[in-house]
């Protein structure tokens, strides 16, 4: 799927997987973008990378490490398949590990055939040129479409269910602004807002305290009982498992009195949204 | 069917490039010919705020790039006009995501789809700038009459010019023109800029507040039926398509009752 | 007061000919990639080689750069006072 993950370890923080890519540019440049994209993301975790089998002469893996040394980012460990990568590492006192991050092992491959089958699915409402134009009832979720996804991703669910044995909730303390994106493989908690542009992916539920405002998508793997909940929510787009809210047209009306936090999730199908209750 | 691949760029950045690609896509659409919008601005999204369309856009260029989905999938449809759709950019990745070869390839099958593919080209001349002209035949250049806008725009002239076997044609938009300043020669006037640059005039856009109006509702000037910066839209729109329509008189939409009595006082220009 | 200034500006001297003016000459140096001052050290050059031939009225050479469509021309008027052969 993508050229670099970012995989939240048992314990020990953030793995960055380049092994993907196919030469050192590649790879260079898809650290770059990552770690630029939410600088302060970084801060104080602990990072690993994982080079998998890309062959890198020293000077070349010092160049990936100077790149993310630029970027304030020191990685903790580095994995990869290659041998003289671990001795170029280990003669400069860096922790390094042949093989692969046992994380990364089980779950990858698993998980490239989930996401892409997910990507797979049409979307209700946004069909190209020549076909029937979206109404805005279908765009909130048609009954129809959603439901029988929804129900072809039951077994789906259990996998990322077993996923969720592991590290459960990421929780970050910062405002997302427009074009930075988390993506997490279970619950998210945000404490700050979440801004027009920016994007919170998560496998589980999706928490904020603070206002989202951007496009949060819960359950990303397919499971409809995950939630998205903001003490403000005025989000672009909701999206839960497979179904897809938006924003209505109209601008939103300053006079109407803001509600109290509210909890979106699917109801027959549909993402619901209602002023948070106890459950 | 084999469309046009339009790119619009400028080189400085805030000339209304991005107003300029929603509204000649709107006034396109309009002449009934099917449109496809393409922002290229990855990473600065903006042309689905101009269209009105932010809360629609579920994929984007980079996934459709990204094989993540299917290109039909990404298009949003226009709200009003059945035959214009929008191919979102990714807000979350940089210019990088596409590389030149890529382009090429779906402005090919883009192509195969629709009558015109307008390109919204990034600001500045760097990588992102390169791989959005790379699938292109035409360019519409937009400039504004002020100095440092009109440098800008040479660059770019000579950096198509460069690209002469695929772009086979140049033309240039004088966006955010004063009548009322080129008259009292404060300000550049068309012809000044066209003298410098020496390229085809596409059409003129009149400085027009309406212009922030409808990007805060969403609906592109080139939809309604008064504004005169939404007639010269659909002026560009028809010259695109072959049509010759004479650049309007600026002067003439500039008079008002009292311009009109005061011009009566001053003499005649030399 | 737009009208007065209409009456008394000196034609040639408004923002709208400054501008284009300025424009001219810097385009037709970044068309060219040309630095400043290597103008000056080419009419410089270009002087010493046709003194060589000729006695040149110095006060009224011209050595100017022109724009002709998106070409830039180098137009140099040495007007000559005698034979040195």
């Amino acid at each position: 799927m993508s050229k670099i993950a970012i995989i939240s370890q048992p314990d020990q923080g953030v793995l960055l997987d380049v092994s993907g890519c196919q030469s050192l540019e590649e790879a260079t440049q898809h650290l770059t973008s990552t770690l630029n994209v939410s600088s302060q993301f970084w801060d104080g975790l602990t990072v690993d990378l994982n080079l998998g089998t890309l062959n890198l002469a020293g000077h070349e893996v010092e160049q990936i490490l100077s790149t993310a040394s630029g970027m304030g980012v020191e990685f903790d460990k580095v994995f990869t398949e290659d041998e003289e990568t671990v001795s170029w590492l280990s003669q400069r006192n860096i922790k390094a590990s042949q093989g692969k991050p046992t994380f990364v092992n089980e779950e990858t491959e698993e998980d490239k055939t989930i996401v892409d089958e997910g990507y797979e699915t049409d979307v209700v409402g946004f069909a190209g040129p020549g076909s029937e134009n979206a109404n805005p009832e279908d765009a909130e979720g048609s009954p129809k479409a959603p439901a029988t996804k929804s129900g072809a991703k039951a077994k789906k669910g259990k996998k990322s269910a077993a996923i969720n044995n592991g590290p459960q909730v990421m929780f970050l303390r910062q405002t997302l602004r427009s074009g930075q994106t988390v993506s997490h493989k279970g619950h998210l908690v945000i404490v700050g807002d979440v801004n027009p542009g920016a994007e919170v992916v998560a496998d589980g539920d999706i928490t904020i305290w603070g206002a989202l405002r951007g496009v949060a998508h819960a359950g990303v793997n397919g499971n409809v009982d995950a939630q998205i909940r903001a003490l403000k929510l005025r989000p672009m787009q909701l999206r839960i498992a497979h179904a897809i809210a938006r924003a209505p047209d109209r601008p939103h009306n300053p006079n109407i009195g803001y509600a109290g936090p509210e909890t979106a999730r699917i109801v027959n199908g549909q993402i619901r949204i209602a002023v948070n209750l106890p459950e | 069917m084999s469309g046009r691949v339009i790119v619009i760029t400028s080189g400085k950045g805030g000339v209304g490039k991005t107003t300029a690609s929603a509204n000649i896509g709107v006034a396109l659409a309009g002449t009934g010919a099917s449109v496809v919008l393409v922002d290229m601005d990855i990473g600065l999204r903006n042309l689905d705020i101009l269209m009105g369309l932010e809360n629609r856009v579920v994929y984007n260029l980079v996934d459709v790039i990204e094989e993540r989905c299917k290109l039909r999938q990404a298009f949003v449809k226009d709200k009003r006009l059945p035959n214009l759709c929008l191919l979102p950019a990714a807000q979350t990745r940089d210019k990088n995501a596409v590389n030149a070869e890529q382009m090429k390839k779906l402005c090919g099958e883009l192509k195969g789809m629709f009558d015109f593919v307008v390109i919204d080209c990034p600001a500045g001349i760097e990588s992102g700038f390169h791989n959005a002209v790379a699938g292109a035949d035409e360019a519409i250049i937009i400039t504004t009459p002020e100095m440092s806008a009109v440098r800008d725009a040479d660059r770019v002239i000579g950096l198509l010019e460069a690209r002469k076997d695929e772009i086979k044609e140049q033309r240039l938009v004088v966006n955010r023109l004063r009548p009322s300043m080129v008259k009292t020669n404060d300000m550049m006037s068309v012809d000044d800029v066209l003298e410098i640059l020496s390229v085809k005039l596409l059409g003129v856009v009149p400085e027009d507040e309406e212009i922030i109006v409808s990007t805060n509702r969403g609906e592109p000037l080139a939809g309604s039926v008064n504004e005169r910066a939404g007639l010269a839209y659909r002026n560009i729109a028809r010259r695109l398509k072959g049509e010759e329509v004479p650049i309007m008189d600026l002067d003439a939409l500039d008079q008002t009752w009292f311009k009109k009595i005061a011009k009566l006082f001053t003499p005649a220009r030399a | 007061m737009q009208v007065l200034n209409w009456f008394f500006r000196k034609k040639g001297d408004t923002a709208r000919t400054k501008a284009k003016d300025r424009m001219r000459l810097m385009l037709i140096h970044d068309r060219l990639e040309l630095p400043p001052d290597r103008l000056a050290s080419l009419e410089e050059e270009l002087v010493a080689v046709v003194s060589r031939y000729f006695e040149i009225d110095r006060d009224t050479t011209r050595f100017d750069l022109q724009q002709y469509e998106r070409r830039a021309a180098l137009i140099a008027n040495f007007p000559l006072l005698r034979s040195k052969c």
